[in-house]
């Protein structure tokens, strides 16, 4: 078969320009558009994926109230309501960065951990953290705190290991107690005592 | 796949955005929230770093124990906390995939709080999330209570929602009257095409290409802003296209670069642009091309392709033989060429782009239109080849998609995390099927539908910790009740150990009779008085049951919740692996398509040959 004996022009050819221009002007307004499946194929795997959403929001739902549950029993034996205490740490100076933090109540060590580099961070943005949960009989308990640090200078570089450390009279009564510890700019300490209060409006709500 | 995979955020935002409007995604972060109040301030750290799931957890856990406030604060504060919480948990909700809820949340937070600067961002976060889950009506209703008094950016923002809810209802009219409430120098870019765009339809279609032409030109800040420059001129230039003005098409096309999402495109559109007629000359645009810069000197927009001396040695480039072609048919062949350089770029490019397969096509075709039959020939034999290729390759990626790869791998990056529907897919793994259905991954719904598999998968193996915890402490507490049991043990053992401390001592024990004064000679209130009562009866045990009775009852909840997430998780797996399918099945749809058209065209080319 012999192919080079073409004249010029294009009569007689089939030219596959209607496809080329159909799917132009289509990409014109959206993404190109493949070939539809069935559409009532199409149709009923579009209901399945609503009818799939809406099952896993459900799901989630019940997750997250199972996790709340999950939480507060596990809470309530490990740190029954009439002793459990609560510690949050935040730092009002921004140049002292935290490394380790030791927690006495009455002379007993509660809690000695490391401050991560993100925890770290975090104090030094005015974050609130979660040192640690106790569990304190009521009754007036001496508290003991020390966090181990470095003192940073303008370009945030560590210039001087630095100790703050404070000493507190904690009076537990028979509810939960949430103690606040804050290291004020000139490196003084304030204790703040938050308590729970009004339950029942929340549950009615 | 390297260069794709370097695009493949771009196309991520930009297919978020839909051609006519600019749907933000769900905001990254939050504003800060001024507060002192510790467990507040901890759920707002676990929104701030997406820990959503934890942060949910959280409010949820302190909203069922109450709130806590300073010991000396005033009643006001609590309430301020407590709407703060609720703000937070709407966030939460959000970016965790629970828009019923969180729309709940903010309507009642809108409803409720008297505090004008958080109402005013609940609404304004109530109306995008109706507006994303497509609720228009009450979203613009929403925007509607907002007060007037709002601080500018706020106002600009609810003008904008105001007019994409328009314009995805195809209320054109609406949109010009809404965006010109505010002044054109307040309006941004996104904000200038969506007018651009509704001028268009509404039939002001001269300041419609010219405010098009003008996003074509904005200066690039970022990668964002390129995008739309490009999405821009892509619309404008195919435009142009469908109303036969080649000529003015052509310049608009060029701006676009030559590697960047839409490049494809304007590189097809450009081939089609030197095939259209000239078209008449543009006012409105044909002052800005002149003030253009000249694109061919832009080195990475598409208009360097065009290079006079890059057509010269075209038939090289492409490896043809020498071309005769009759004297007359020169200028028609130069402009041909032309296109040829454009098509002759996109040929090796990414063959997943319709753009691409496109291409092998459209070059013999205007081979066709210059008479290299031959050649013409030789090209539509490799564009079967080619597309027989491709469809060995859909089958191949079909087989490999069944066996799950691709989803496992795409979910398995940070496992742990909570993103929730703010998590994207950045990378994509290595692996042929994903290569075929990028273009599907990166749309909304199958990206939901991996962040749904992926919040699924985290939730099992949040419960598996918990399943855990709580064994632990049943085999504790069993322990501790088998030892409490054994009576006997217990008392012999204290037996053993015990040591009277007054063993030395020689006491007796009386019985007093008169602890109190007699019966009737002293009045009772007196009684009373000197003897007030030290003793009281303990509250009532709130469960008699116990923590063990507790664990128990809560074992059986979280097997059964374990157990549906997992049918879940296998359930969208399934989901996500029939729209691979589907989607490769209609890729193999068009590849037949074009396959028959390619194969006609030889076949008329071999037998017009034979005939002669």
């Amino acid at each position: 078969m012999r192919l080079n004996r073409f004249t010029h022009g294009d009569s007689g050819f089939a030219a596959p320009k209607f496809v080329a221009v159909a799917t132009l002007i289509a990409s014109a307004v959206t993404t190109f558009p493949v070939a539809a499946a069935d559409t009532n194929e199409s149709e009923d795997l579009n209901q399945q994926s609503q009818a799939l959403v809406r099952d896993v929001m459900a799901l989630k739902k019940e997750a997250l109230a199972l996790d709340r549950d999950l939480y507060l029993l596990d809470h309530q034996i490990r740190f029954p309501e009439r002793t459990r205490v609560t510690f949050f740490l935040r730092l009002e100076d921004r140049r002292f960065n935290a490394q380790s933090i030791s927690l006495l109540i009455d002379n007993v060590p509660v809690i000695t951990r490391n401050v991560s580099v993100d925890e770290s961070a975090l104090l030094r943005n005015g974050g609130s953290l979660r040192v640690s949960m106790a569990n304190t009989a009521p009754g007036e308990r001496q508290l003991q705190i020390a966090v181990n640090g470095q003192t940073l200078n303008r370009s945030s570089e560590p210039t001087e290991a630095a100790v703050v450390s404070a000493e507190a009279t904690l009076n537990k009564g028979d509810a939960p107690l949430t103690v606040e510890m804050a290291l004020d700019r000139k490196r003084r300490w304030i204790f703040q005592r938050y308590w729970v209060v009004n339950t029942k409006t929340w549950e009615e709500r | 796949m390297t260069r794709f995979n370097q695009w493949f955020p771009q196309i991520l935002l930009l297919v978020s955005l839909s051609l006519s409007a600019a749907t933000p995604l769900i905001a990254q972060t939050i504003e800060a929230i001024n507060t002192e109040n510790p467990y507040v301030a901890e759920a707002w750290e676990r929104v701030n770093e997406q820990q959503y799931f934890d942060a949910l957890s959280l409010i949820s856990v302190n909203q069922q124990r109450g709130p806590r406030t300073p010991v000396d604060a005033e009643d006001t504060g609590a309430a301020s906390d407590n709407d703060r919480l609720e703000w937070l948990a709407a966030k939460s909700e959000l970016g965790f995939g629970l828009p019923d809820r969180a729309s709940a949340t903010l309507e009642a937070l809108g409803e409720r709080t008297p505090t004008t600067k958080l109402r005013g961002s609940a609404l304004m976060q109530l109306a995008q999330l109706q507006f994303q889950r497509g609720m228009y009506e009450a979203s613009e209703s929403t925007l509607d209570k907002l007060e007037d008094r709002l601080p500018r950016y706020k106002k600009i923002s609810r003008v904008e929602l105001k007019a994409r809810s328009a314009l995805v209802q195809g209320r054109y009219e609406d949109v010009v009257e809404t965006l010109g409430e505010i002044g054109q120098s307040q309006l941004d870019n996104y904000m200038r095409y969506n007018l651009a765009l509704s001028y268009i339809k509404t039939g002001q279609e001269k300041r419609g290409i010219s405010l098009m032409g003008r996003v074509g030109q904005m200066p690039i800040r970022d990668l964002q802003s390129h995008g739309l420059r490009d999405r821009a001129n892509l619309s404008l230039g195919y435009y142009l296209l469908k109303s036969k003005n080649g000529g003015t098409a052509r310049p608009i096309l060029e701006r676009i670069r030559v590697d960047g999402p839409f490049s494809n495109q304007a590189l097809l559109g450009l081939g089609w642009a030197q095939l259209t007629p000239e078209g008449k000359i543009i006012p409105e645009i044909a002052d800005d091309l002149l003030e253009d810069e000249d694109p061919l000197n832009q080195l990475n927009a598409i208009g360097i392709m065009v290079r006079p001396r890059r057509t010269e040695d075209l038939f090289g480039r492409l490896g043809l033989r020498p071309l005769r072609a009759k004297e007359s048919e020169r200028i028609a062949q130069l402009r041909v060429n032309k296109a040829l350089v454009a098509w002759a770029e996109l040929i090796d490019r990414r063959p997943v782009d319709p753009s691409v397969t496109e291409s092998w096509l459209a070059i013999p075709y205007a081979l066709q239109k210059v008479g290299a039959h031959e050649q013409a020939l030789d090209f539509y034999l490799t564009g079967i080849e080619k597309l027989e290729q491709r469809r060995e390759e859909l089958a191949k990626a079909r087989e490999q998609l069944a066996t799950g790869r691709m989803l496992n791998t795409l979910a398995t990056k940070e496992p742990d995390s909570e993103a929730g529907w703010n998590w994207q897919i950045n990378e994509l793994p290595d692996a042929s099927e994903t290569y075929l259905l990028s273009d599907l991954i990166a749309t909304n719904s199958y990206q939901e539908g991996v962040k749904n598999f992926r919040d699924l998968r985290m939730l099992r193996r949040r419960l598996d910790r918990w399943r855990l915890e709580m064994d632990a402490l049943v085999a504790q507490k069993q322990s501790r009740v088998t030892k409490g049991l054994n009576i006997e043990f217990l008392i012999g053992e204290t037996r053993q150990s015990f040591q009277n401390p007054y063993r030395d001592l020689d006491l007796e024990l009386a019985l007093d009779e008169t602890l109190s004064g007699r019966r009737g000679a002293i009045e009772e209130d007196i009684i009373i008085e000197r003897y007030p009562k030290q003793l009281k009866l303990a509250a009532v045990p709130k469960n008699f049951g116990g923590e063990l009775k507790a664990l128990r009852k809560i074992q059986p909840r979280l097997e059964t919740q374990s157990a549906r997430l997992a049918l879940a998780e296998r359930a969208q797996a399934q989901l996500l692996q029939k729209l691979g399918d589907n989607e490769i099945a209609a890729q193999d749809e068009v590849l037949k398509g074009y396959l028959i058209e390619a194969r006609f065209a030889a076949a008329r080319l071999f037998e017009t040959g034979v005939d002669r």
